[in-house]
C-alpha cells in the first residue's frame, strides 16, 4: 500500500513539474511571440489583441490547429511581385521568421481570448434591434 | 478631461474677454482685442451709414463683384488673406447691409484647406461656395484640393487675385489659371470690370452644370479697384441643363408602367430637389430602389420603405439615374466630355486624359442617355402621370406594400447580422472601430447629422448600422485619394450645418490631420458644429500593410516596416493640438468604456455651437 502511495505521489510530482515546465516554456514562447507579433506587423490586420479585421482570438480551426500548419501557412503565402499595391497577408520565408520564431508567434496568438458580451447584453444593440422591430 | 478644462480656460467666454478689455500683452505692448473688435471679427457689425463722397473710391468694382456673389447666393467665401485680392476682401467685409454676409469671409489657414472647405460644403448643400486664392503661389497651394474637387465632380467657384504691377513679380503670370487648367472645368481672365462680372456668373453656371467641377476666374487688382461709375451688373441667366427628350421620357414612363418589378438605381444627383423627385418617381411607379447613400452624398434615402430589393431579384425593368441601369441609364456627361476645353492629351491625369484607361467595370446599360438625370426626372414623372390612370393603381399600391414589407424584413435580418459582427473585440484596448461607431450611433440618430469624413480607412462601420436618409448623411471619399482632406471638408460641412441646426461628425484619421491642422482653428474661430473623433492608429496604416507585403515578396525585413510609416517616438497628442488651436478637446482615450461619456460631452459642446475633438487610440482598422 505504501509503495502504491509513493508511486502515485511520484506521478503527481512529475506531472506537476512537467506542467510547470511546459507552462513556463509556453509563457516564454508567448512572451517572445508578442515581440515578434508586433515587430512583424501581424497586428496590422489581426489587431493588437487578435480581434482586428481578420480576427485570430479564440481561433482553434484552420491554420491555428497546429504549429506545423501555422508555419506552413506563413511560407505558402503569395510571393509574386505585385503589380498593384497589396494589403494581403505577406509571405514569411525562413529568412524572415524561422521555424522557432513561428512557434513563438503561434504560442502568443493562442493566448488571445475575446469574450464580448452577447448582443442582448449590449444595451445599445438591444435598443437598435427593438427599434427596428417597432418600425414595422 | 483635463485638457478640456484647460481648453475652456484658454477659450474663455465673452464675459471673461470683456473683463480683460484693458489687458495689455506685456511682451509686445499690443492691447488685447476688445469685445467690440471681437464681434466685428466674426462679422457682427454694421456698415457705415453714409458714404463719404470725398473719398478716392466711391463705387469700387469689387463692390459689384460682391453683389454678383450675393445674387448667386454664395453663402461663404474662404480665403487666406493676400494682397492680390485686398480690394475684393475689403468689399466682402464692408459692402452690403449687413456686410460680410452672403458671402461671409471664412478665414482659412492654408489655401488647400480653403478649397477642402468648399468641397465639403458643396457636397453637403448641392450648391457651391467660393474661395479666393493669391496669384501663382496661392493657386499652387490649392492645386491638390482643386484636383480632388474635379475628380469628385464637385462645384467650387475659385477667384484668383492677380497683381500684375511690380509688387511681387514671382506671384503673377500671364496665364495663372493655366497652372490648374487640366483639372478645372472652365477659367477666364477678364480684361474689364464688365467682363469680370459676367465671367463670375458664367463660372458659377459652369461649376453647377454637369459635369460639375471647380471653375476659376482670375481678377486683376486694377479691375477690383476700378471705379464702376454707372456700370450695371449684367442680368444673370440660369444655366441650361441637358434633359432627355419628351419621347425618351414617354418611353421610360411607359416601360415603368408596364413592368411587373420595376427598379431604380439612384446614384449621386446634384441637389436635394433631385432626390425629392427620385422619391416621387419611386412612389408613383412602385419601384424598388438601389441607393448610393452609403457611398456618397445626394442619393435616395436608405431607409425609405422602397429602398432595397423588395424581395425580388427578377427585376424586369431597371432605370439608372446617374447610375447603371439594365434597360435605360440617364447619366450626365463624364469629365472627358470637357476635353475640348482642357489640355488633356498632353497633360491629362488619371481618368481625365486621352486615351483614357478603361473603367474597371462596364457601367453602361443598353439604352444609355447622356443627359442630366435630375433635370430629366420631372419629365418622366409628368409623362407617367399622363399615361397612367387617374384612379389609384391597385397593382402599384399592392407592389409598394409588398416591397415595403420585404425591405423591412431584410433590414431587420441584416441589422442583426451586422451587429453580431460588431461585438468582436468589444472590450479591447486599443478601441475597436466597430465599437467606436456603435457607441456613437444611438447618440446622434435622433439629431440632424452629417458624416463628413471618408470612412474607408476606419472600415466603414456606419454602413448597415446608421441610417443614411439625408442628402448629406455621408459625404463620401476625397475625390482622388489625396490625404489632408478630412478636417477641411468637415469644416466646410460645418459651414453648411451651422445655420441649419445640423451637426457634423468627422471620424478623423491621424495621418490626414497632420497635413492641414489649421482647419481646427477655422472651426473654432467660426464656431462650426463639428465633432472630430480621432481614429488614432498612430500610423499611415495602409502603407504599413503595403510595405509588409512588399518585404514578404522579397523575403527580407518584415520587422522594419514601421520605418517611415508609423507616428511613434513620440506619439502625437491630438487633444493638445486641438487645444492649441482653441478647440475644446479630450483624450487620448484607450478604454472603450470611456467612449460614451466622452461622446456625450462632445455632442453637447457641438450642439452649443463649439467644435470638439476626442482623441481615441484605435485598432489599426
Amino acid at each position: 500500500m505504501n509503495n502504491l502511495i509513493i508511486k502515485i505521489t511520484r506521478v503527481i510530482k512529475y506531472t506537476v513539474c512537467f506542467s510547470l515546465l511546459f507552462t513556463k516554456a509556453l509563457s516564454e514562447d508567448s512572451s517572445e511571440g508578442e515581440k515578434l507579433y508586433l515587430s512583424h506587423g501581424c497586428y496590422s490586420c489581426h489587431g493588437y489583441n487578435g480581434t482586428g479585421r481578420y480576427p485570430l482570438a479564440n481561433d482553434i480551426s484552420g491554420i491555428m490547429t497546429s504549429e506545423e500548419l501555422f508555419t506552413m501557412f506563413l511560407r505558402l503565402r503569395a510571393d509574386l511581385n505585385p503589380v498593384s499595391p497589396s494589403n494581403s497577408m505577406p509571405n514569411y520565408s525562413k529568412n524572415v521568421i524561422d521555424d522557432s520564431e513561428a512557434k513563438q508567434i503561434y504560442a502568443y496568438i493562442k493566448t488571445f481570448k475575446d469574450s464580448p458580451p452577447q448582443l442582448e447584453e449590449i444595451p445599445i444593440f438591444k435598443e437598435m434591434l427593438d427599434n427596428s422591430n417597432r418600425k414595422e | 478631461m483635463g485638457s478640456s478644462a484647460s481648453a475652456a480656460a484658454i477659450l474663455g467666454n465673452p464675459v471673461s474677454v470683456q473683463s480683460e478689455e484693458n489687458r495689455v500683452n506685456k511682451n509686445n505692448s499690443i492691447p488685447a482685442p476688445t469685445q467690440s473688435s471681437l464681434e466685428r471679427d466674426v462679422g457682427d457689425t454694421r456698415p457705415p451709414n453714409t458714404i463719404d463722397k470725398d473719398r478716392a473710391a466711391i463705387r469700387p468694382g469689387s463692390d459689384l463683384m460682391v453683389q454678383v456673389l450675393k445674387d448667386l447666393n454664395i453663402e461663404y467665401i474662404a480665403a487666406n488673406p493676400a494682397s492680390s485680392f485686398e480690394a475684393l476682401q475689403e468689399s466682402i467685409v464692408n459692402y452690403g447691409s449687413p456686410p460680410n454676409t452672403t458671402p461671409e469671409l471664412i478665414t482659412a489657414l492654408h489655401e488647400e484647406s480653403a478649397v477642402d472647405m468648399a468641397h465639403g460644403y458643396a457636397k453637403s448643400q448641392g450648391h457651391p461656395m467660393a474661395v479666393m486664392l493669391h496669384g501663382t503661389v496661392g493657386l499652387q497651394h490649392a492645386a491638390m484640393a482643386i484636383y480632388q474637387c474635379y475628380h469628385d465632380k464637385t462645384p467650387v467657384l475659385i477667384i484668383v487675385g492677380r497683381d500684375d504691377t511690380f509688387f511681387r513679380q514671382e506671384q503673377t503670370a500671364n496665364d495663372i489659371a493655366g497652372l490648374t487648367r487640366a483639372f478645372t472645368k472652365w477659367d477666364s481672365q477678364p480684361e474689364s470690370l464688365e467682363s469680370a462680372l459676367s465671367d463670375i456668373q458664367r463660372a458659377f453656371n459652369e461649376a453647377i452644370t454637369p459635369p460639375m467641377g471647380p471653375t476659376v476666374v482670375v481678377l486683376d487688382t486694377h479691375i477690383q479697384k476700378e471705379e464702376a461709375g454707372n456700370l450695371v451688373i449684367p442680368n444673370y441667366q440660369s444655366p441650361v441643363f441637358k434633359k432627355i427628350s419628351r419621347n425618351q421620357a414617354r418611353k421610360i414612363a411607359k416601360d415603368l408602367l408596364e413592368a411587373e418589378n420595376p427598379r431604380l438605381h439612384v446614384g449621386r444627383l446634384r441637389t436635394p430637389e433631385g432626390i425629392a423627385d427620385a422619391v416621387r418617381l419611386a412612389e408613383l411607379t412602385g419601384s424598388s430602389v438601389r441607393t448610393s447613400a452609403t457611398a456618397g452624398p445626394m442619393s435616395f434615402p436608405e431607409r425609405h420603405p422602397l429602398c432595397g430589393n423588395g424581395g425580388k431579384i427578377d427585376h424586369d425593368y431597371i432605370l439608372g439615374l446617374e447610375s447603371d441601369g439594365k434597360d435605360a441609364s440617364i447619366q450626365g456627361p463624364t469629365l472627358l466630355s470637357n476635353a475640348a476645353n482642357r489640355d488633356l492629351t498632353n497633360i491629362g491625369f488619371g481618368f481625365i486624359r486621352e486615351p483614357v484607361i478603361p473603367p474597371r467595370r462596364d457601367l453602361s446599360g443598353k439604352n444609355d442617355i447622356t443627359a442630366d438625370a435630375e433635370s430629366s426626372l420631372p419629365l418622366i414623372i409628368n409623362e407617367f402621370e399622363t399615361i397612367s390612370s387617374s384612379d389609384p393603381n391597385k397593382v402599384i399600391s399592392n407592389r409598394i406594400e409588398s416591397y415595403s414589407k420585404e425591405n423591412m424584413n431584410t433590414y431587420q435580418d441584416e441589422l442583426k447580422k451586422t451587429l453580431e459582427k460588431k461585438r468582436k473585440g468589444w472590450n479591447s484596448s486599443p478601441v475597436s472601430l466597430a465599437r467606436l461607431y456603435s457607441e456613437l450611433w444611438p447618440m446622434i440618430k435622433d439629431l440632424d447629422w452629417c458624416l463628413s469624413s471618408p470612412t474607408v480607412f476606419s472600415s466603414r462601420h456606419h454602413v448597415g448600422m446608421w441610417d443614411h436618409n439625408k442628402p448629406y448623411s455621408y459625404l463620401g471619399m476625397h475625390g482622388a485619394g489625396g490625404i489632408g482632406y478630412c478636417i477641411g471638408a468637415s469644416a466646410g460641412a460645418g459651414l453648411a450645418a451651422k445655420k441649419r441646426e445640423r451637426i457634423v461628425i468627422n471620424i478623423q484619421c491621424d495621418g490626414d490631420l497632420n497635413y492641414t491642422p489649421g482647419s481646427l482653428w477655422t472651426a473654432a474661430h467660426h464656431k462650426l458644429p463639428v465633432l472630430t473623433i480621432m481614429h488614432n492608429n498612430r500610423g499611415y496604416h495602409q502603407e504599413v500593410m503595403y510595405l509588409h507585403y512588399m518585404a514578404g515578396v522579397r523575403g527580407r525585413g518584415t520587422d522594419r516596416m514601421h520605418i517611415g510609416t508609423t507616428l511613434r517616438d513620440p506619439f502625437i497628442d491630438y487633444a493638445k493640438l486641438a487645444e492649441a488651436y482653441g478647440m475644446n478637446s479630450e483624450g487620448p482615450i484607450e478604454n472603450p468604456d470611456d467612449l460614451k461619456a466622452a461622446f456625450s460631452r462632445g455632442i453637447r459642446s457641438v450642439l452649443d455651437g463649439e467644435p470638439y475633438l476626442i482623441d481615441v487610440i484605435t485598432e489599426p482598422r
